[in-house]
């Protein structure tokens, strides 16, 4: 479409006549008001689509024994390839919006008659079924994507293809059980890092070939860069992820094979675009700096590995026999021998263990016993336990702080037992200040990006993740600072976090779109 | 003819001959297998991707006092002999296809190893081995109508095998005859 403010400045220069200004507006709004149109078609067309899949997803689900199983299969058959025909035909027949639809509805309806072949035959209900389930959709609707020139069929691909990863990914590893933990975390990250980058290839190589596909694969390479710097923003899964490890049986057969194919689609993408033309080079190498960044930054969290754990004050029992008497006046220890134990043992000494009057006076250690009511009493010290037990629990997940108190001792965690609250390592807790800063710095690059190729989607998936990010981290500092003031103090600035953003969030929005339609008109 | 249609008719080929393939090997082992009567005992599931099923727990589900070696994700093969009461039971399990007889072809989900070990003044004289392994065969769901009712006990599985051990599931049988699903009323607002 034909900016009018151009076409004005256009018969200001003298560049075209009044006539020719006039026919232009009137030609222009003419296109824009059928674009309109088309595009209202299209919403509508895509309700019904997805209505029309809901209702039949719900009827398999309900299991219809009223009808006859082969009928069940021609029903959905018949509907896959009659909504695929319909739509082929309709988009002949300048319907382009219904017969687009129709041919997304035939994609979905595919999905389903795979799912109610597997209920008819009763087929396994396990993650593997699942994943085969969707690997064969997922193929089957690239296929038409491409054959039909659907880019909607692509972005249901694209749909399936995170559910089919995950799936494929946990199956390969569950015959090692689900010990793995924190791995898991780590692999989960590098799933998502490889499909970006297996994405990001495919983006590379379309655009090269200047095919309409580039834009969804584009869209769907930042969709996947932004989840990863997303899970590293939060505090709970850096000492998870520094947990990793290439040794771990995390790293499946179907790992490695997923990550290899990955990184070979994009090496392949990125050599024919630059052979096709070197303005592809300065793309591709910001995407490399990217990945190092992320490299890093994953990388980097193992400098806090083993870091977590919880400092307890030192119990006597286990200690040894110097451990024992020089710890005696602060932890009430003593070296005790029978007959039994001829060596000894490190126990708790306990005015209770005295029975007379005069045994009771006669101890001497720091217990301070006295004989009252017919029994020898303990003339507490709790407020020394619980100086001791402050101050080393005050040194969870400090692991030096801890050791270097001769009190404490260090009990690291197993996996998932983390317990954040208590704070994170100095290195991990800085990792995690830089890993956020660098997420606002993504986006900013993202919103950057999306203004430079013209994608209002890939501005508004970036501005959707900024506000994520804030409430995220809003919520967790709700979390961690509790109390009545820090609560009054959290709530007011949330309340003005929300009007301001209100009020300015969708005024940037709008001036970003409005910059990214005028350049998208242009590119066009 | 046009470009386009040629697509159209390529997407329609591809849909058609990936629905029939998958039907066509599903439907294999009913065309060409044997079928066998296994021994169950069933629990009730629900599966939120494709509606309600029962989760069957066979009799040559859990096998213990295994000799060979297996860990899981293992193939493994069972075979199975029919009994007086027309059951057929595990007779043997191995790693390799048996040449002869009626056997199952599972998948080993988990391996339990519970030998007992015989000593002596201090030596070993003696090691029973006993594993126990859990297969999966892929005949462990019977999905029906939600809501529907159904018994529970006494039943066995009607399954169709194929020579080289696949198997799928043909019915359930209480008492030795096909179980009767006692269905809610149709509603309209159901």
């Amino acid at each position: 479409m034909v900016d009018k403010k151009l076409i004005q400045k256009w018969l200001i220069d003298g560049t075209i006549t009044k006539t020719q200004a006039k026919k232009m507006l009137v030609d222009s709004n003419k296109e824009y008001s059928e674009e309109k149109s088309n595009k209202f078609i299209s919403i509508i067309s895509i309700i019904g689509v997805v209505l029309i899949f809901i209702g039949f997803a719900w009827l398999i689900a309900k299991t219809w024994r009223q009808i006859p199983n082969p009928i069940k299969v021609l029903i959905l058959v018949g509907s896959t390839l009659g909504a695929f025909v319909s739509g082929g035909i309709l988009r002949q027949k300048n319907h382009e919006g219904v017969g687009r639809s129709l041919i997304t509805l035939g994609a979905l309806l595919f999905i389903l008659s795979l799912f109610l072949i597997s209920q008819i035959y009763h087929l396994a209900t396990s993650k593997q079924h699942y994943a085969w389930l969707l690997f064969l959709a997922l193929v089957v609707i690239i296929i038409t994507a491409y054959l039909l020139d659907s880019p909607e069929n692509l972005v249901v691909s694209m749909i399936i293809f995170f559910p089919w990863v995950i799936l494929q990914y946990y199956s390969s590893i569950s015959r090692f059980g689900y010990s793995l933990g924190g791995a898991i975390i780590f692999d989960l990250i590098l799933i998502f890092l490889s499909s970006g980058v297996l994405l990001f290839g495919l983006n590379i190589l379309h655009n090269s070939l200047e095919h309409k596909f580039a834009n969804i694969y584009r869209f769907w390479t930042v969709f996947y860069f932004l989840a990863i710097f997303y899970l590293l923003s939060f505090q709970s899964f850096l000492p998870l992820i520094s947990q990793y490890s290439f040794k771990i049986k995390a790293f499946s057969t179907f790992l490695v094979i997923f990550i290899i194919i990955c990184f070979f689609v994009f090496i392949i993408g990125s050599l024919f675009a630059i052979r096709k033309s070197s303005i592809f080079l300065k793309e591709i190498f910001g995407f490399i700096i990217i990945l190092a960044v992320l490299f890093i930054l994953i990388l980097s969290t193992k400098a806090g590995a083993g870091l977590m754990g919880t400092c307890y004050p030192k119990e006597c029992y286990g200690l040894n026999l110097t451990e024992c008497i020089s710890l005696q006046d602060y932890l009430n220890c003593e070296w005790k021998t029978d007959a039994f134990d001829p060596y000894g043992r490190c126990e708790y000494a306990s005015c209770y263990n005295y029975k007379t009057e005069k045994e009771c006076n006669s101890v001497t250690n720091k217990l301070k016993c006295k004989w009252q009511n017919g029994q020898c009493n303990e003339e507490l010290n709790i407020n020394k336990r619980e100086d001791i037990y402050k101050t080393c629990i005050k040194n969870t997940n400090q692991k030096d702080n801890c050791v270097k108190n001769s009190l404490c001792k260090w009990q690291p965690y197993s996996f998932w037992g983390w317990n954040v609250s208590r704070g994170l390592p100095t290195i991990l807790w800085l990792l995690w200040i830089i890993n956020n800063f660098v997420f606002i710095g993504f986006i900013i690059l993202i919103l950057w990006y999306g203004q430079q190729v013209g994608s209002t989607k890939i501005i508004n998936l970036a501005l959707f993740t900024f506000v994520l990010e804030i409430i995220t981290r809003y919520i967790g500092f709700w979390r961690d600072f509790r109390g009545y003031f820090t609560f009054s103090v959290l709530a007011i600035l949330g309340g003005i976090m929300l009007i301001v953003g209100a009020l300015l969030i969708p005024k940037w929005r709008k001036k970003i779109l409005e910059k990214t339609k005028h350049q998208e008109s242009l590119i066009r | 003819m046009k470009k386009q249609n040629i697509a159209l008719i390529v997407v329609i080929c591809l849909v058609s001959v990936v629905i029939l393939s998958f039907i066509l090997y599903n439907h294999w082992p009913f065309i060409v297998g044997k079928k066998i009567v296994l021994a169950t005992n069933s629990v009730d599931s629900f599966d939120p991707f494709r509606g309600q099923y029962m989760a069957i727990n066979y009799e040559i589900s859990i096998i213990s006092g295994v000799k060979e070696k297996f860990s899981k994700g293992d193939s493994v093969f069972v075979s199975l002999k029919k009994d007086e009461q027309g059951i057929w039971r595990k007779e043997n399990v191995s790693k390799s296809k048996p040449d002869k007889g009626d056997f199952i072809k599972g998948k080993i989900i988990d391996v339990y190893e519970n030998n007992m070990i015989v000593y002596k003044k201090g030596k070993i004289i003696d090691v029973y081995e006993n594993n126990i392994i859990v297969v999966e065969y892929g005949i462990e769901q019977f999905f029906f109508e939600r809501n529907a009712n159904l018994p529970t006990t006494n039943i066995t599985a009607e399954v169709a095998i194929t020579n080289s051990g696949r198997a799928r599931l043909i019915q359930l049988l209480h008492n030795g005859k096909p179980v009767k699903i006692e269905y809610e009323k149709f509603d309209i607002k159901s």
